[in-house]
């Protein structure tokens, strides 16, 4: 009964504490000073990278599936809203459409080539497609003008502040798509597969079924972030979506945050802001750094915190049960 | 025949761990299949729920062909097994391993749920409801891991060596489970089994494998008097008659 009222008081205090955060980055825009481009130009980069991390968590945390390619869905989303904006001159809303069902279509296909074999050929394979849709777009030069990218056309112009709450529902839905998934019938799927694929089988799960579903779930969220990626910097390039880079800024973000949390990448998103801050600061010399600083900065968590920030938050919990399974699940 | 087995024979490079097995099980009841260590058993339950695919031979089931089937494919055609080396989810409690199975056969949560529930009270595990299994004993993972099977809604349940290294007391209260769910559920259970006492009370046939092949058939009394049986548990040299 006592540990029901901790739970309870535990439950209450993270939920006042989500409640107070929301308010204020509901607030912040309406407070007028010279810095809050500056300031917004962060949060939504950090929302952008705490999407991409659920969306990037929903394989790595529920199914073991470590994606190494995850730019690519990301960086499709993009490149597909703005063509068909471009070369179709369709409305906004039918060109995400269409990125959408383009990456659920590439999720199917890399879920069917690979989850059957052997999970590390999924590793695998998202990084080969990763460093194909790189070399596609650097080289398809007709379509998509190769290294120099392709903008966004004037029509859409959103005000950053508008753009902001879309970001910031954005994360607020895709958090609550993680918990929700966590309690509905895939979530059990989905972690079944994950801690014991043959005992799963035994008792009917369709493991790879399930297996691509969440691929495609994951990569439609991805997918919409991209779409709103060139809404917001109105611009694309090779470089800046399809690079390891990315993938690896997304899995850093989780990482710190916490591996296969709903929450941790909203902690997680302190890189980030960090990462923008030392960019803003370098400028051009920054170009070589973040793979050396990122990599180190994984090493680091990886040894010391392998649980993530979202650990610190739990260290109560764990205290009271020592036997508890180190790894801590969504 | 309700289940089938015709011709398996699987072999690991030159080992041939089955070797054209044949046997039938009548519905409703309950089988053995013993035999000295190595003999083949788990290897012949694995084929059965599709885990190895056999070089030859195949398992009919209800009038139905399994041969090559998804091990999914095969619980939801009604044939559920537990392992020997008892497996479990290590991040999912109890009744959430339980509804995995029972996920099987309901599409919703709460379906599911309340299966899960029904199959937790027959099997006495409610009190750890909310517990993780790696929490608890191995009488409870055990009875956690037949429950998930249960939940799946088999007519066919294989059971390997769940008795092994239980006490006394737990073998006693393990087989009136057993029996309630062969009674009481009408499912049709076919054990690997060396505890002997569980062979003897429970079964109506019982199968003796050796070195791949079934040596004997018959009921428990059968087998105890085979002279075949006794050698190959015994050694060839061993005189059955000293020691009655
Ligand atoms: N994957 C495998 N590769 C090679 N040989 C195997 C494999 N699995 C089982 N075997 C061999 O096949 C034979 C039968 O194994 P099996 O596990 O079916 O025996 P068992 O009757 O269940 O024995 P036990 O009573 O010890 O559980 C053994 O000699 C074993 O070493
Ligand atoms: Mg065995």
């Amino acid at each position: 009964m006592i540990i029901m009222d901790d739970k309870k008081k535990n439950l209450l205090k993270s939920s006042l504490g989500v409640i107070a955060l929301l308010v204020v980055l509901l607030l912040l825009p309406l407070i007028q000073t010279s810095m809050m481009p500056f300031i917004m130009n962060l949060l939504i980069m950090s929302f952008i990278y705490i999407c991409l991390a659920e969306s990037w968590n929903i394989l790595a945390g529920f199914c073991g599936l470590l994606s190494m390619g995850h730019c690519a869905f990301f960086g499709l989303g993009a490149y597909i809203t703005v063509m068909v904006i471009i070369y179709f001159d369709m409305t906004l809303l039918l060109a995400i459409l269409i990125s959408v069902l383009f990456n659920s279509i590439l999720a199917y296909i890399i879920g069917a080539i690979s989850i059957r074999v052997k999970d590390i050929f999924f590793a695998m394979v998202t990084l080969a497609v990763a460093q194909l849709l790189f070399s596609l777009s650097m080289q398809w030069v007709d379509v998509t003008r190769g290294p120099r990218g392709l903008i966004m056309p004037p029509l859409y112009n959103l005000d950053r502040r508008y753009l902001y709450y879309i970001a910031l529902a954005m994360v607020v839905i895709y958090v609550a798509i993680v918990l929700l998934i966590r309690r509905s019938r895939l979530g059990t799927m989905l972690l079944s597969l994950r801690d014991n694929e043959i005992l799963a089988k035994s008792l009917g799960v369709n493991t790879s079924k399930w297996k691509i579903v969440a691929t495609i779930i994951s990569a439609v969220m991805a997918s919409l972030v991209g779409s709103f990626y060139i809404l917001y910097i109105r611009s694309v390039q090779p470089g800046s979506v399809f690079t390891f880079d990315v993938t690896m800024k997304i899995m850093i973000v989780a990482f710190i945050g916490g591996r296969g949390t709903a929450k941790g990448p909203i902690l997680g998103a302190i890189i980030i802001i960090i990462d923008e801050l030392i960019r803003g600061w370098l400028g051009g010399t920054y170009a070589g750094l973040p793979g050396i600083i990122y990599g180190l900065i994984l090493a680091l968590f990886v040894v010391f915190m392998p649980n993530g920030l979202i650990s610190i938050f739990n260290l109560k919990d764990k205290s009271t049960s020592r036997s508890a399974p180190k790894k801590e699940v969504i | 025949m309700f289940f089938e087995v015709e011709g398996i024979t699987k072999t690991y490079g030159g080992l041939t761990a089955n070797n054209n097995i044949n046997l039938k099980i009548e519905q409703g009841s309950i089988a053995g299949l013993i035999g000295p260590n190595g003999a083949g058993k788990s290897t012949l339950f694995k084929i059965i729920s599709g885990f190895i695919v056999p070089d030859r031979g195949s398992v009919r089931f209800k009038g139905k062909s399994l041969t090559r089937l998804s091990p999914h494919v095969i619980c939801n055609c009604g044939i559920a097994c537990t392992f020997q080396d008892v497996k479990n989810f290590p991040q999912l409690d109890v009744f959430e391993t339980i509804q995995v199975g029972a996920y099987c056969r309901h599409t919703f949560k709460r379906q599911a749920a309340s299966r899960a529930r029904e199959v937790m009270i027959f099997l006495d595990l409610i009190d750890q409801k909310d517990q993780k299994i790696v929490k608890l004993n191995m009488l409870d993972r055990k009875k956690v891991a037949l429950a998930a099977a249960l939940a799946t809604d088999p007519d066919l349940l294989l059971l390997d060596e769940l008795f092994a290294g239980c006490t006394p007391t737990e073998v006693s209260s393990l087989l009136l489970t057993l029996k309630k769910i062969n009674q009481e559920l009408g499912i049709t259970l076919f054990i690997i089994e060396h505890v002997l006492k569980v062979i003897m009370s429970t079964c109506q046939l019982v199968f003796v494998l050796d070195d791949g092949t079934v040596i004997e058939s018959g009921t428990p009394e059968q087998i105890c008097m085979s002279k075949k049986v006794i050698s190959a548990y015994l050694g060839e040299d061993y005189d059955a008659s000293q020691h009655q």
